[in-house]
């Protein structure tokens, strides 16, 4: 086998490679713009295996070229290139991997299905944590309880670092600020609809993790669960975030100051993209240098008669949170020659749960039915 | 068309509230900056026009000058301009105002008195309701004392509705935290640490507010001005209300007030530069309304006894003024001295603080008149009535051993 990674030196990539290395015995091409920054984290792996190639993932002839002859594409890019990702796979023969494309893009990525099929080839949407593991265990719970109203979704992260710095970035700026702005999809009483940003608070009790607020999010696996789940009577889906205050605190406030606008501004004689600075400044706050103590829970709940939950603890290097979206990613990665059905799916409806959580459990992460551990 | 006075940084907050100003008074303005889309409006007015000027380019700025005719040279832009602004001044001849340089370049502004006075013209640095009124306060109430020991004074502030808008030049706020406090310790002046150097004072019309030491010109002309009352101490304090102090700080903590250039796609941009031009698209919300409180209080002594005294000065949100808030009192005040400088109701010559020069009963009748008033122990003192019964010397200079 031989993969591609895309944007394999960034936050979620690094880990998909370290996983892919450690779990197989195949070649890994870690691919994107910044040749450098593949190279130097490359030569980490002291292996044959493992090579960096410079791609602009903008340019379709130069991508489709470079993931001619892989056989799976790993996309961990952000999600704005999902379709032009896909496309240069349709050329190229390849299957496809992605973290998730935050509800709009995954429903045109979905639109895809036909051309995959044809050329007898597997896209697999949103397969990080959540969306990812979220839906795994949906599909799960769908097969234990067969008949349900409503599922809720959401996640919370305890975290015991001694961080000397004054803010902690968990992942990127700018899909962050997706969840915070985007226009959230609630799926009620059968029928899909768009919330205000910030709507839907909820207070959750996480155990040990203790309470937290929620709010609604956009999130791909409103795009997909109510129709894969229509069958088994779901009427009622919904996703929340759930952040510390203070940090909602922060967050809100750069984006009421319009720090996160998508406009252009001049600033002394030079253009630049609002957001796009502001996640420059942003971003030195994605710890680095740190050993990171933090656990994350991933929350699925079926009409709260069946709570299905995820937990990972950071390993000393990446966090939990950067754990449990690479790993899945790697796993599903490797699952793709034992799909039979050909097409672009959402994990939900073709990845054996049962399968997955085996692979989970292999690197750390716990899944429960109800408080019983799978 | 020859004008009374052209406005640098005529297009930003301070350089528009001014240049309104004196346009009421029925002068002829030039607005020089680099863009003019902000004073459209303006420019309906006959007597304004506009002149494209960088700041950056000095030739530019002695042409815009001598182009423009002006008696009086206003400079609202920011600090780092108002050396070589007032160099153009002296190579043209024209008197000039502006609105401070906090130390280090109120320093290098004095360095430049002698030069003023061989020209005969003058330079008054820091006209702006901090310096500006403050420093004319101080010199009213001081002449009540044998001897000052110390005076605390600075600013205070709050908002009807606590959401966050930008108080003034967001610029000079992160140069001011970003920069060690200077205060007057035994009559030196030494640095603070702006974290411990603070007091928790009632403020009138705002309540109690903790404030902090930050530089500040102030402390540089005071020390200068008063040496002959013998004051040894002097902190300058602002005080933010407490939902636009955490922004500030949140903001400094997070790097928007860097300095160090960050490279995006290619275009290297200063976070503080950045940041300054995002929260310039910042609007009031509506209903919005300010109170501004800056305050002096003097400690010292009168026939060997302790005397306190405590100057307000009271600025709210001004009908028609709506867009400024309390700002008013900066742009408003550089309108009033400006144009005592084109009256020659200031005739002295060399570089000063409005401490020195600026004639106090005047000057607070000019701000009562635009709805600025000013309190002397708690009683208004600013209201014609007061001035006439009480102050016979109203045209009489400050009293002051130095103009």
């Amino acid at each position: 086998m031989k993969y591609v990674v895309l944007g394999g030196y960034g936050i979620i990539g690094k880990a998909v490679v370290r996983d892919l290395f450690r779990t197989t015995k195949d070649d890994i091409i870690i691919a994107g713009r910044d040749k450098e920054k593949a190279q130097s984290y490359a030569k980490l792996f002291h292996s044959s295996r493992i090579t960096a190639r410079y791609v602009d993932i903008e340019n379709q002839s130069q991508l489709t070229l470079l993931v001619k002859g892989a056989d799976v594409v790993v996309n961990c890019v952000q999600y704005y290139f999902n379709i032009h990702i896909m496309k240069c796979c349709l050329q190229a023969k390849t299957h496809y991997v992605d973290l998730g494309g935050l509800f709009h893009e995954t429903r045109r990525q979905l639109k895809l299905n036909d051309q995959f099929r044809k050329i007898n080839r597997v896209a697999v949407l949103g397969c990080g944590s959540t969306p990812g593991i979220t839906n795994v265990m949906a599909a799960y719970g769908a097969q234990k309880i067969h008949h349900f109203h409503s599922i809720d979704i959401t996640f919370a992260d305890r975290d015991s670092t001694h961080y000397n710095q004054p803010f902690v970035l968990p992942y990127s700026f700018k899909t962050l600020i997706d969840e915070y702005t985007k226009a959230p999809a609630v799926y009620r009483q059968g029928k899909l609809f768009f919330a205000k940003p910030g709507e839907g608070v909820k207070e959750y009790n996480f155990g040990s993790f203790g309470k937290m607020r929620g709010f609604y999010s956009l999130h791909s696996e409103l795009a997909t669960l109510p129709s894969s789940f229509k069958k088994n009577g779901l009427k009622n889906c919904e996703f929340r975030v759930t952040f510390p205050e203070e940090f909602n605190a922060v967050i809100k406030t750069l984006i009421n100051l319009g720090l996160t606008s998508r406009e252009e501004l001049n600033v002394d004689g030079k253009n630049t993209s609002i957001i796009d600075m502001t996640a420059k400044v942003m971003d030195q706050f994605i710890p680095s240098k740190v050993t990171i103590k933090d656990e994350e829970l991933l929350r699925v709940a079926f009409d709260e008669k069946l709570i299905m939950s995820a937990l990972t603890k950071s390993d000393g290097k990446y966090p939990a949170g950067v754990i449990d979206t690479a790993v899945p990613c790697s796993i599903i990665a490797q699952m793709i020659p034992t799909i039979e059905k050909k097409g672009a799916f959402p994990p939900e409806t073709i990845i054996n749960p049962i399968l997955f959580f085996r692979e989970l459990k292999r690197r750390g992460i716990k899944v429960f039915e109800n408080k019983r551990e799978l | 068309m020859v004008c009374d006075f052209i406005v640098f940084g005529g297009t930003g907050q301070q350089g528009r509230i001014c240049a309104r100003d004196l346009l009421e008074c029925g002068h002829r303005i030039v607005l020089a900056g680099r863009d003019s889309s902000a004073v459209q409006d303006m420019l309906k007015n006959k007597r304004a026009s506009f002149m494209r000027v960088d700041l950056k380019k000095q030739e530019e700025i002695l042409a815009a000058i001598l182009r423009s005719g002006a008696k009086v040279v206003v400079n609202c832009s920011e600090l780092i301009y108002n050396v070589p602004i007032m160099k153009a001044c002296l190579v043209a001849g024209r008197s000039c105002t502006d609105l401070g340089g906090l130390n280090d370049i109120t320093i290098q502004q004095f360095k430049l008195d002698q030069d003023f006075r061989k020209r005969g013209i003058i330079n008054i640095t820091g006209c702006g309701s901090t310096p500006g009124i403050t420093n004319v306060m101080a010199a009213h109430a001081i002449n009540e004392f044998d001897s000052v020991d110390t005076i605390d004074l600075g600013f205070a502030w709050d908002s009807n509705i606590k959401d966050f808008v930008v108080p003034y030049s967001i610029k000079s706020i992160f140069n001011e935290f970003n920069t060690a406090p200077i205060i007057l310790r035994n009559g030196k002046l030494v640095k603070a640490d702006r974290m411990n150097c603070m007091a928790t004072y009632m403020f009138k019309e705002i309540g109690k507010q903790t404030v902090h030491c930050i530089v500040h010109s102030e402390a540089f002309t005071f020390a200068k001005y008063f040496k002959y009352k013998g004051l040894k101490n002097l902190h300058y304090m602002a005080g933010f209300p407490e939902h636009s102090l955490k922004v500030i700080n949140m903001l400094m903590e997070l790097g928007f007030s860097s300095e160090e250039a960050l490279e995006v796609d290619g275009i290297s941009i200063k976070p503080a530069s950045f940041t300054t031009q995002v929260l310039k698209r910042l609007r009031f919300p509506p209903g919005y309304t300010e109170v501004e409180n800056l305050w002096v209080r003097i400690w010292g002594k009168k026939n060997k006894k302790p005397l306190f005294r405590q100057m307000d000065c009271i600025v709210r949100t001004l009908k028609g003024w709506e867009k400024s808030g309390s700002n008013v009192n900066t742009g408003r005040t550089i309108s009033i001295i400006s144009q005592m400088l084109h009256t020659r109701l200031i005739t002295q010559t060399g570089v000063y603080g409005p401490e020195a020069v600026v004639p106090c009963p005047v000057f607070f009748q000019e701000l009562d008149n635009r709805g600025i008033h000013i309190y002397d122990n708690g009683r208004r003192i600013n209201e014609k009535k007061h001035l006439l019964v009480n102050h016979p010397s109203i045209l009489v200079d400050n009293h002051l051993p130095f103009s």
